[in-house]
């Protein structure tokens, strides 16, 4: 173990565990800036953490900036879904806000594009 | 309103410690025939840290329900304030260590004396119940648990080496002219302490051992530079504790005013060096380590 190794052990063995959970996007489908042949019939994101499901969220939107989720996101766990409309071929973009259970905020966009 | 946040956090913790701590403390001194810090000043010390912890607790609530909200008028939005506080895990606790903390605030105002187990336990859950609104409580599986009761066996052992040094600072005027009078006292909290440091110590390795990864990735972020900070400064508080214990202590028994003058300030500069890691605690509690 390295000298700077070992002073971050001592840095987090001295902080105790809190202020290290924010809700990270780690799993997203489609995934950011992916192409897809066949359109999507859901949005699936996964987080590095527990969520609080009623202060988290997504929408995805057209190019035009028009709303095309067919329902409600259902947020269970670390993860978020929302099912989508079936989409025609052009760009898409999904925003995400998400509340980790120890009230951590994060917020974050990406787009991916359905191909004609 | 993040200055603010953490500064909520930052007296928060303080208050809840001085009281577990020197609660605790109080009730060893008791235990062990040494007497107790002066009523009228531990009583206006604990009523003032009740009091201080509740406004700091309404104050927290109410920005971190604005934060969840993504704006910080939602902090005074009714709407906002009771989703927060019955829809999340972080609201519903805090709606029960509210009632918690207004039954401490009473036992506190009655005066109560400062050693009795009802102030140290109520004071010790409400510092620990802070611990499922940790990191520990945000990540799945069962490790989540482990790292809350390791979490809340931190806060504890925090709050017992911060509250007892500020009882330990109270004994010191009556000593005055009889130094030898605070060395029992200053034994034992040595004895505690030591007990207490290395919990301290063994409860953030085990923290450190489920987190490393992430840390090693987080070496570059001002979030890890605090943390520096806040290491060295503990490092420090070590060292005033062991100077108390082997240097200021023994230089008691040749009496003087001099080594009681030299005691408290060792112990003035531990709570000030205390303080300033309660502070750094109320900001990497918001700050994330990427």
């Amino acid at each position: 173990m390295n000298a700077r190794l070992f002073i971050a052990f001592l840095a987090i063995a001295s902080c105790g565990t809190r202020g290290l959970a924010h809700a990270f996007l780690q799993h997203a489908d489609p995934g950011a800036g992916t192409t897809l042949r066949a359109p999507p019939q859901r949005v699936a994101l996964s987080f590095t953490e527990k969520l609080e499901p009623v202060f988290s969220g997504v929408s995805v939107t057209d190019a035009s900036g028009r709303n095309v989720e067919a329902g409600a996101a259902v947020i269970a766990g670390s993860s978020i879904v929302i099912p989508i409309r079936s989409l025609m071929p052009g760009s898409y973009r999904v925003s995400w806000h998400a509340v980790s259970v120890d009230t951590h905020r994060t917020e974050g966009a990406y787009s991916f594009t359905v191909k004609p | 309103m993040i200055a603010l946040l953490a500064a909520a956090r930052a007296i928060h913790f303080a208050s809840l410690m001085t009281i577990f701590g020197g609660s605790a403390f109080a009730a060893l001194l008791r235990r062990a025939g040494l007497g107790g810090p002066p009523v009228r000043p531990a009583h206006l010390l604990f009523v003032t840290a009740a009091s201080l912890a509740i406004l700091s607790g309404i104050v927290w609530f109410s920005l971190i329900a604005g934060q969840m909200s993504g704006s910080w008028q939602g902090s005074v939005d009714p709407s906002v304030l009771r989703l927060a506080a019955t829809e999340t895990r972080f609201g519903q606790i805090f709606l029960g260590r509210f009632v918690a903390l207004a039954v401490l605030w009473m036992i506190c105002v009655i005066r109560v004396r400062p050693d009795r187990p009802e102030v140290w336990n109520l004071a010790g859950v409400l510092l620990a119940s802070l611990a499922p609104i940790s990191h520990a409580a945000a990540t799945g599986g069962d490790v989540p648990i482990i790292r809350a009761t390791n979490d809340a066996v931190h806060l504890v052992t925090g709050g017992f080496w911060f509250g007892g040094l500020i009882v330990l600072m109270m004994l010191v005027p009556a000593h005055r002219s009889q130094p030898r009078g605070l060395l029992g006292p200053l034994r034992l909290f040595s004895i505690w302490g030591m007990f207490v440091v290395a919990l301290l110590v063994l409860t953030g390795v085990i923290n450190a051992a489920s987190i490393l990864p992430m840390a090693a990735v987080s070496l570059r972020s001002s979030y890890f530079d605090l943390l520096l900070v806040k290491v060295a400064l503990a490092a420090v508080m070590v060292g005033l504790a062991a100077l108390n214990r082997w240097h200021f202590g023994p230089a008691l028994r040749s009496g003087g005013e001099s080594a009681t003058r030299n005691l408290a300030r060792s112990i003035g500069g531990e709570i000030g060096l205390g303080m300033l890691v309660v502070g750094i605690v109320g900001c990497l509690g918001l700050m994330a380590p990427h």
